[in-house]
């Protein structure tokens, strides 16, 4: 109830809005000076202030106007004024009117040409670009995300066809290919990740504030990278052309879970709004300099929040040139909290080595800034975007039970506890540049300098059994410990800078009059990305010391409260010998003690590509495409084990064919077929000879591993029984050469490592998808046409996925490399892909009804399922990890209320299902944990 | 509507600047009566320019003469032979690759002064030869003034023998291989070797042993060998072949000595003080508790000196087949220690293959078990007198000479 009331409180006190979707725009020309375009003239909606002025290409747009029919009256001094009746604007739509414009003889009505296109990010627009293009490709525009109320790219994808997302990794698999055989883009060029380890930056950092429309492309095409066989995801940002315009929305809520505990806690140190920073002390291995505290702290009201503002303008700056600007600034925090089991190393007989009763509290925030300037001058245009992000996550971890049950606190008892905080930032610059050279040619180009940094400052963790093994509720002492990690204190930082670049040429030819187009299309051109990676680590182990310089044992005092440690971590037990600090390269003693563990790497990619597109008749068309990739990645690390480090390289040379084709069946019915050849990159760190550890776990490199051949085959028919509707079903086929997998190799402690598990993996599946509007009325009254439409929309994959999993092969080719003999024992001799549902189910229903002309309603359920999925292969005879099939129920409500003030609410996850992920064969939960149900109220506001 | 946009960038400047504050964890200096900052007394030493009345320098051994010391680190894959007369800084990893052949004679010392990244690791077709003598042993220890355990990594070796974790794996260190099906493999010789204060943490959860045996094969010689003031186990076999005869393990911060994964050797003449859980630990796999080949030993003549947390002997993760003749202890409170949910250590007792014969309890703690162990058979010990070791809880006899700190 005192959620609710500050709720209340705080919706109250702001202010706030939404955002309408329909324009008019057009060409004006002038009659008397050989129809050039009409600079200056004024456009005003009769009865209204809503006008503007034509700019120097004669075009003009009055953006964001209610839909309704409208009187618009065209003027330029000492020219006849031209009346243009019952101009009808409807919702997500752009009207379109081009007027020539004259001083003396009056313009005949049936010169203005009316037509009515669709915006970018509208849902007709981008069923209509999937309707005209050869490839086949799917795009998911803000119209959408808003109605489905996805406040995230991640989640964004998902509401498309065949993708699903891992839990807890941002993991994005597409057709059950993981994050290696995916590519980000924005605005076609490339991003780096913000973890080490992957290839993709997680698109949950991305706000949907940003976008324009996700362009997802599950075919490959000439032009893009081709170290590609899911789906290449291009996040297009907002761009605006129009008259200024200022936006403000505000947002409150609550996660069921989060709400629901007593006390909120997380850690000491960082701040609210996630911008916090922390080195270690100076000299941290003398006495005890560390300030920070190892207990929780009580936190805030878990509350969340979240704030956007978006303003956009245009700009006439001389004869021929026009400036737009557009900028976005954002921020949201959440909370949420998890509790459940989790267990580790569950053995072939069932018993669960690592068994816990966990909790977590978890605070994010994101803070997203972007600005993109526009500068058109004659034919050519040239855009700079700059977006910044920073993102946070701090999280209070608490476990309680059993270490080890053969070698720590086997009897339960144990306390463990990790304090962390994770920052990203993200600042990306990219200039973009279109020209039109004549006719026939076209020049495009892209630069792209981007930087990102991953700090995982001042983590702590700290372990503690009881003092007695076998009386697991008795008091606590850190006279057990066993190993100088289990306190520990660790610093990471990341730095990832890319270039990038794009130029291409196009070359149109073939021009066919009756419609007005180029019926062959040529492209060629350049494409280059050069990556640096440089990641640094250090971790203090606070050491409990078990014999004195007398060789006696110490003895250590008997912990009561485990929410006290810094009155064991402090300088006095320092000073009276309880513990020592040192790195995982050694103690005080050491010379080089404060290194970081860290590597260095480098990867440039140098591609040249050629893709003809060719209209063959009125119903064939095919694009054709040949892409050559230069590849070069290279890695240097400094260890604890490999202080002095090594170096290690990888050169490849890719020819990669890629051919599209499109035969329209009839008027509102395509079938089309893509076929290409792509590969896999190993990542760089993959093939690093040296240990890498991920919190709990130890990877290291294989440096025989090397890139996999993929072959991709894609069949589709799509129906467009109308401008809003689709139904398209498709199926696909891939056959992967020498796949990449991460498994768990044979060694003494588990590791991880990177092989080629067998000869090939195969993937087919069936894709459905459907769009339909059930009920649809348009009733007209004075002023608009009022419409009501009910639409249904579901998206279905089913897919099929088998790969070998050959252990000889591994020790055969490990061995001939004659660098690193790994050897892999597979519980199972071949397996579904990991990441891979077989079944993945979007579905929505959405009501939308205008009361007046400025009051509507829009309501819509969304429904998401997918089957059981590998998390990880099984070795030893162990099985396989599997996330549970899950479903989840979002309800979404948006209402205008007036021409200014809008209003949403949204519950997100109202089933709120356990999300179980299980060790198949011994059957033994390994993680259980609620999200919870969110709520969320937001008020927007147009100036 | 163009101060709205200038908000903006007011903000977008707003967050950038944000992004870039950062502070430091700044130690006081002040005269405040604690010891911090980099003082190394209570407000003295240090930045702080005061001299400390008693400090003691704390320069090492050092290189004080440059003929007679020499640094070890990097790779070796010839013959090479180190000489007594000179002092050695193992000032790195030393890895004895495929050919290499490291010879160390009797009296040559050894010290670890990288932390860490010290370590001597001999890989599959390497190896070492340390010849001590009972009067001069090859001793490897840290450099630092005040030695504690954990100062540096350890020995570690690989071979060619068998183990049930596959028919090759990776070491938990420098990633190298070990495992195959060369039994008899040859390591090369231990003899009179001492190692002290390993056992550095070099990731999360793994420190050095302060010898490890990963998949070492028979024609391997390992005989008076002490590990001393180790951060983990004292020594360790994971699988192999090796036979492991005179072994000292004294105040291991785990287990005494410690065998997994299959191994297939014997041990003779074992004392063990001093260590923090097992007295000794034997386990078949801790993955797949069931899996062949079973570790399978011969131990005789044995002690250990209690204190322990963990038994004598923990019989742990499907045990194996282990036959122990004499073994003897000292103020223990549990013999044989078997974890109650270990179906496949519970199977092998079932079967006969845990038998213990000669084992002695002597002044064991009030209330002592010779067992937990709660299945149905529990005749696999047999309790008699005798001298472990060879001198009961007291230090051997063999052991003069070139032990330490017994």
């Amino acid at each position: 109830m005192r959620h609710l009331l500050s709720m209340l409180f705080f919706l109250v006190s702001s202010v706030v809005l939404g955002q309408q979707t329909a324009s008019v725009v057009g060409a004006l020309s002038d009659k008397e000076n050989n129809n050039e375009p009409l600079p200056f003239a004024n456009i005003l909606i009769q009865g209204t202030t809503i006008g503007t002025t034509s700019d120097f290409d004669g075009l003009y747009e009055l953006p964001n106007i209610s839909p309704g029919n409208y009187t618009i009256i065209f003027s330029y001094l000492g020219y006849e004024t031209v009346t243009v009746e019952n101009v009808l604007v409807s919702e997500g739509k752009v009207t379109t009117l081009n007027v020539p414009m004259g001083a003396s003889e009056g313009v005949a009505l049936d010169e203005v040409v009316i037509t009515v296109s669709a915006k970018k990010d509208s849902e007709t627009a981008l069923l209509l670009d999937q309707k005209r293009a050869t490839t086949i490709k799917t795009s998911i525009g803000a119209q959408e995300l808003a109605r489905k109320g996805v406040g995230d790219v991640g989640t964004a994808v998902t509401k498309t066809t065949g993708i699903s997302k891992q839990e807890g990794s941002g993991n994005i698999f597409v057709r059950g290919l993981g994050d290696r055989y995916n590519i980000t883009t924005l605005n076609g060029l490339p991003l780096p990740s913000n973890n080490p380890s992957k290839k993709n930056i997680d698109l949950g950092l991305f706000s949907t504030d940003i976008v324009e429309f996700i362009g997802i492309d599950k075919t490959y095409s000439a032009e893009n990278y081709g170290d590609f066989s899911g789906a290449n995801i291009d996040i297009v940002s907002k761009d605006y052309k129009g008259d200024g315009f200022v936006s403000l929305k505000v947002g409150t809520g609550i996660n069921s879970e989060a709400s629901g505990v007593d006390t909120f806690f997380l850690n000491e140190g960082p701040n609210q709004h996630g911008f916090y920073t922390k080195n270690y002390p100076a000299f941290p291995l003398n006495n005890y300099n560390f300030v920070t505290s190892w207990d929780r702290t009580q936190a805030n009201e878990p509350i969340n929040t979240s704030f956007s503002l978006k303003a956009g303008d245009s700009y006439i700056l001389g004869e021929e040139t026009k400036l737009n600007v557009f900028g976005v600034a954002s921020f949201d925090n959440g909370y949420s909290y998890k509790e459940g089991v989790t267990r580790g190393s569950v053995t072939v007989g069932g018993i669960a080595r690592r068994d816990y009763d966990y909790q977590t509290y978890e605070y994010n925030t994101n803070s997203t800034a972007m600005a993109n300037i526009g500068l058109r001058h004659r034919k050519n245009y040239i855009q700079y975007n700059s977006l910044f992000v920073n993102t946070s996550a701090q999280n209070q971890q608490e476990y309680r039970g059993v270490i080890d049950a053969f070698d720590y606190a086997p009897e339960g008892g144990a306390f463990v506890q990790r304090a962390s905080y994770e920052r990203t930032s993200l600042w990306v610059n990219q200039l973009l540049g279109k020209h039109e050279l004549n006719e026939n040619l076209d020049l495009n180009w892209g630069l792209s300098f981007n930087l990102i940094e991953n700090n995982i400052p001042n983590r702590r963790q700290n372990t503690i059994s009881p003092s007695n093994w076998d009386i697991p509720e008795g008091p606590k002492s850190f006279a057990e410990t066993l190993n100088g990690a289990d306190n520990h204190r660790f610093y990471q930082t990341l730095d990832e800078n890319e270039m990038a670049a794009n130029l291409n040429g196009v070359y149109k030819f073939k021009y066919n009059e009756d419609i007005g187009k180029h019926e062959g299309k040529l492209s060629f051109g350049y494409q280059g990305k050069m990556k640096e990676v440089d990641f640094g680590a250090t971790q203090f182990n606070f050491r409990i010391t078990k014999r004195d310089a007398n060789n006696k044992r110490i003895v250590h005092p008997l912990i009561t409260d485990v929410y006290n440690l810094d009155n064991y971590f402090n300088l006095e037990n320092r000073l009276a010998g309880l513990f020592s600090i040192e790195t995982f390269r050694g103690n005080i003693n050491t010379p080089n003690a404060l290194d970081p563990q860290t590597y260095f790497g480098k990867q440039d990619i140098h591609a040249a590509f050629a893709n003809l597109e060719l209209t063959i008749n009125q119903k064939s068309s095919f694009v054709f495409g040949l892409r050559a990739e230069d590849i070069t990645q290279e890695i240097s690390w400094s260890t604890s084990l490999d202080p002095n480090g090594d170096t290690s390289t990888l050169n490849t040379f890719e020819i990669l064919p890629a051919l599209s084709f499109k035969y329209a069946v009839s008027e509102n019915q395509n079938l089309k077929f893509a076929a290409s050849k792509t590969y896999t990159l190993p990542q760089f760190k993959e093939r690093a000879l040296f240990q890498f550890e991920e919190v709990t776990q130890v990877y290291f490199g294989n440096p025989s591993l090397y890139a996999s051949k993929d072959y991709n085959l894609d069949l589709k028919w799509e129906l467009f029984p109308s401008n809003s509707e689709v139904i398209g079903l498709g199926i696909f086929g891939k056959y992967i050469q020498d796949p990449i997998n991460d498994v768990t190799v044979n060694s003494a402690t588990n590791d991880i490592s990177y092989v080629n598990t067998g000869d090939s993996a195969k993937a087919f599946g069936a894709e459905f998808e459907l769009r339909k509007d059930l009920f649809s009325s348009e009733k007209e009254t004075a002023k608009a046409f009022l419409k009501t439409n009910l639409s249904f929309g579901l998206n279905v994959s089913y897919l099929h996925t088998n790969q070998e999993l050959d252990g000889d092969k591994v020790i055969e080719e490990t061995t001939a490399a004659d660098i690193l003999a790994l050897s892999i024992d597979f519980t199972n001799e071949s397996d579904s892909l990991s990441g891979a549902s077989d079944l993945l189910i979007n579905g929505d229903l959405s009501f939308s009804k205008q009361f007046a002309e400025d009051k509507d309603l829009m309501a819509t359920v969304a429904f998401n399922y997918f089957s059981d999925r590998i998390y990880a292969l099984g070795t030893e005879g162990k099985g396989n990890l599997v996330d549970k099939a899950v479903a989840t129920l979002d309800v979404v409500f948006k209402a205008s209320l007036n021409k200014h003030l809008s209003i949403g609410l949204n519950g997100m996850n109202l089933l709120n299902p356990n999300i179980v992920r299980s060790q198949e064969v011994q059957n033994v939960d390994v993680l259980t944990y609620k999200k919870g149900t969110n709520v969320n109220l937001s008020l927007s506001y147009n100036f | 509507m163009k101060k709205s946009i200038l908000k903006s960038v007011a903000f977008l400047s707003i967050v950038t600047l944000m992004a870039s504050c950062s502070k430091d964890e700044t130690p006081n200096k002040d005269n405040d009566g604690i010891q911090n900052g980099n003082e190394t007394g209570i407000d003295c030493g240090g930045s702080t320019g005061v001299t400390c009345p008693d400090s003691e320098p704390s320069e090492g051994d050092g290189d004080t003469n440059a003929n007679t010391s020499e640094n070890l680190e990097g790779e070796l894959s010839e013959a090479k032979t180190l000489d007594a007369s000179k002092a050695y800084n193992l000032t790195g990893s030393y890895i004895i690759k495929d050919g290499g052949k490291l010879t160390i004679p009797a009296g040559t010392v050894i010290i670890a002064t990288g932390g860490t990244s010290s370590y001597i690791a001999v890989a599959q077709g390497g190896q070492i030869f340390a010849n001590g003598t009972a009067a001069n042993p090859v001793v490897m220890t840290s450099g630092a003034a005040n030695p504690t355990s954990s100062d540096w990594g350890g020995l570690v070796l690989c071979g060619k023998a068998p183990t049930n974790v596959g028919s090759t794996a990776t070491s938990e260190v420098g990633d190298l291989t070990y495992g195959g099906t060369v039994s008899d493999d040859n390591s090369g010789v231990l003899k009179y070797l001492r190692v002290e204060y390993t056992g550095a943490a070099f990731n999360s959860s793994k420190e050095f042993n302060g010898v490890s045996f990963f998949g070492v094969g028979s024609g391997t010689t390992v005989e008076y060998v002490q590990s001393y003031n180790g951060g983990d186990d004292g020594i360790e076999f994971f699988g192999g072949t090796v036979n492991g005869k005179y072994l000292v393990s004294t105040n291991s911060e785990d287990d005494g000595i410690d065998f997994a994964d299959g191994w297939q050797g014997n041990g003779e003449y074992w004392y063990i003080s001093g260590a923090a859980k097992a007295g000794i630990e034997g386990s078949n796999n801790g993955d797949n508790s069931g899996v062949t080949p079973l570790t399978t030993t011969t131990l005789s003549n044995i002690t250990v000196v209690g204190p322990v947390t963990e038994g004598a002997l923990y019989f742990k993760e499907g045990g194996g087949k282990f036959t122990i003749n004499n073994f003897y202890t000292k103020g223990i409170n549990l013999g044989v220690k078997v974890k109650d949910t270990d179906t496949d250590a519970a199977n092998r007792i079932e079967a006969g293959d845990l038998k213990i014969t000669n084992m002695q309890f002597d002044a064991p703690v009030d209330g002592y078990k010779t067992t937990d162990y709660t299945g149905a058979t529990q005749n696999f010990i047999t309790v008699g007198e005798n001298t472990g070791a060879g001198n009961s809880a007291a230090a051997p006899a063999w052991t003069a000479g070139w032990t330490k700190g017994l």
